[in-house]
């Protein structure tokens, strides 16, 4: 208790506290960007903060990066360009709420549902971090092999219309995981001898030209929904919010939960929570036939499994000097450079500086909320602006994007052939979400599975003799064949009506 | 553009495409004290890849999808019937391939005047008026230099004003 009120003593520097308020507002402006992402901004500030004390410098770095994974929300609610991978879980969702003409409420759930999933990320970072850590590290290759597995179910199980399509848009993303250097053997693979390959496709050009792209050649055909968007008066912007918290407040726990546990293995940040907390609440909410169409519960869940993952990844990421995901690792060499070297030896040797960093996570978290309803307020303006100058703007944003974040053309080459095949696929119905997942997980999933596949020499047993890894096989083999079994059922039960 | 939707093209496109990464994932040869080499993953997924194509393309529903006809058109825009105007698809093109000149105009006119050309050309085919036009080219411009290259020191190409790159750089 000792150490948290002098962690706390710590954090009540007016310049500390200057400094957060700094950082957030940087945060929500980066974040908010279509192309921007949470990663980008906290590796930007990164040389500012290099003159910093090391309080001030990891209080603006979680400050920031809360904001930023909040913000990335609001390009994807209100334009469909979700501004971070893990808010691509919802953004179809936020979107048809935002076209329904309840922008405010699905932005607002989502705000209040990250904060709270933010702030239990962080009292479990604070209360338990060295256990949930010990479990998290008890994961080999075959429990890792089996949560990219359950990552890929999620992935097939929010597609909306056909799970073929979604099976393939999936087995695409994958596919562009492969173009590169393998994680294992370390060859090249589908480079066709080309240098800008080498390194694989960029996921941020990817991830535009899959999501903007689309979008601004449907606006040119004349068909983009974007024109369709409602704009609401600021004072019934968030108006509904408190009532559907307290109908969500089970998928919001669960969310947080999810998130916590899934954002403390390393490997798997808050992408796959935000998606398996989507495909949870998906199944389990009574509304389960209305998702896609626009209704807050996948919001609720995903929003919170989101923020909370950051708690969960910061876990393994200072006990251990594990990364859960790019932004930790990124926060763990912020770590190093302030001399405060990730492992069990920086809770003896400077618990109070660490602990003050746990509650700059924690204080951040709280600061969503006020200024997470300035930013929805202040991006509503973004919807008055004529279609025929936002769209060339937004453009203009995702190509120079797609090059900052790569430093080479060939990111905007990337960018646009991807926008080129999202579109076509988009025009079939075959949903996108997939595919990006399937990009991220790829690389997880085929690492673990050779590593298994090598340890136990070909046994294909050796996947399910740990009793974690069986449990995690059951689950998994479990969702695969509970909805073929159902469907079974309800065709014999079917036949047997006729007469 | 009608020709753009239909599922059993797709099916066949994912198949060929399967059936490409198949082919290249058998001539992967990996290290001799590897069992299990850079091939196997990708040949995997060709495999099944042309397996879902086989069934998206002939399933009986593979026909054109619905067409996802606007509900409620801006009232500055005409309504679509799904068919686009002749308009509508030149700027579709233009949009399309816009990213493809910024490339290839990026490195030889550089950033400064590459990109205000370029977004004033894509106000213009989405019905901005000239002055709209030519002010969002050179405003957004300026903007994505501060942001970018003034701000986050990303360094964009000069291209032919090079030599005036320390007077342009004011932060």
């Amino acid at each position: 208790m000792d150490v948290i009120v002098q962690a706390a003593a710590l954090l009540a520097d007016p310049y500390v506290i200057l400094v957060m308020v700094a950082a957030s507002i940087y945060g929500l402006a980066v974040g908010s960007v279509p192309g921007l992402t949470a990663t980008m901004a906290v590796a930007l500030i990164i040389p500012i903060t290099f003159f910093m004390d090391p309080i001030p410098a990891l209080a603006a770095v979680m400050s920031l990066s809360a904001m930023a994974i909040f913000a990335g929300d609001l390009p994807g609610a209100l334009l469909r360009i979700p501004g971070t991978p893990a808010s691509a879980a919802y953004a179809n969702e936020a979107y048809a709420m935002t076209r329904k003409g309840q922008a405010g409420l699905a932005l607002g759930v989502g705000l209040v549902c990250s904060a709270i999933g933010g702030i239990v990320g962080a009292v479990v970072l604070i209360a338990a971090a060295p256990w949930l850590a010990r479990i998290a590290l008890q994961f080999s290759s075959y429990e890792k092999f089996w949560l990219a597995c359950l990552g890929l179910l999620a992935a097939i199980a929010v597609s909306q219309r056909s799970w073929i399509k979604g099976f393939l848009s999936l087995l695409l993303g994958l596919t562009i995981a492969q173009i590169g250097l393998d994680p294992v053997s370390g060859l090249m693979r589908f480079t066709f001898g080309f240098s800008d390959l080498a390194g694989g496709l960029g996921f941020i050009p990817v991830l535009i030209g899959f999501f903007a792209v689309p979008e601004l050649l449907r606006y040119a055909l004349g068909r983009s929904p974007t024109r369709t968007v409602k704009s609401q008066p600021a004072r019934r912007l968030f108006s509904g919010v408190g009532r559907e918290l307290v109908r969500q407040r089970g998928g919001i726990a669960r969310g947080s939960v999810i998130g916590t546990v899934i954002g403390s293995i390393p490997g798997a940040g808050a992408d796959i929570a935000a998606y398996v907390s989507y495909a949870v609440a998906r199944r389990l909410s009574p509304r389960r036939d209305r998702f896609g169409t626009g209704v807050p519960d996948g919001i609720a869940s995903a929003s919170a499994a989101n923020n909370s993952s950051i708690g969960g990844a910061l876990v393994p990421a200072t006990v251990f000097g594990i990364p859960g995901d790019s932004l930790t690792a990124i926060i763990i060499g912020v770590l190093f450079l302030k001399g405060l070297n990730p492992g069990p030896s920086v809770f003896l040797v400077n618990p109070e500086l660490i602990t003050a960093v746990f509650l700059a996570f924690l204080l951040a978290n709280v600061m969503i909320v006020p200024f997470g309803f300035a930013a929805i307020a202040g991006f509503q303006y973004v919807l008055r602006v004529p279609r025929s100058v936002l769209m060339p703007v937004i453009l203009g944003f995702c190509m120079v994007g797609a090059f900052a974040v790569e430093n080479t053309v060939f990111a905007i080459l990337t960018m646009a052939a991807m926008g080129l095949v999202a579109f076509v696929l988009e025009e079939n119905d075959y949903p996108l979400a997939p595919a990006i997942l399937g990009l991220v997980i790829g690389p997880m999933l085929e690492e673990n599975l050779l590593l298994s596949l090598t340890r136990a020499r070909g046994n294909l047993f050796a996947f399910v003799e740990r009793p974690v890894s069986m449990g995690l096989a059951i689950v998994v083999i479990g969702l695969c064949l509970v909805p073929l079994a159902l469907f079974l059922a309800r065709r014999l039960r079917h036949s047997d009506r006729r007469p | 553009m009608r020709w753009l939707r239909h599922t059993r093209a797709t099916g066949i496109g994912f198949i060929l495409l399967g059936l490409v990464v198949l082919a290249l994932s058998l001539d992967l040869e990996g290290p001799r004290h590897m069992a299990y080499g850079p091939g196997l993953f990708p040949s995997a997924l060709g495999i099944l890849m042309v397996l879902a194509g086989l069934v998206v393309a002939f399933s009986r529903d593979s026909g054109a999808p619905e067409a996802s006809v606007d509900p409620e058109p801006a009232a500055d825009e005409p309504p679509s019937d799904g068919e686009p105007s002749r308009d509508r698809v030149a700027a579709f093109a233009v949009f399309a391939v816009a990213p493809f000149v910024f490339v290839l105009a990026l490195p030889i006119l550089g950033f400064l005047i590459a990109t205000p050309v370029l977004i004033a050309v894509l106000a213009l085919v989405s019905g901005a008026r000239w002055p709209t036009a030519v002010a969002t080219g050179v405003v957004s411009t300026v903007l994505l230099q501060t942001i970018f290259q003034q701000v986050m020191r990303v360094p964009l190409p000069w291209g032919l004003l090079e030599r005036y790159a320390g007077v342009l750089t004011w932060m």
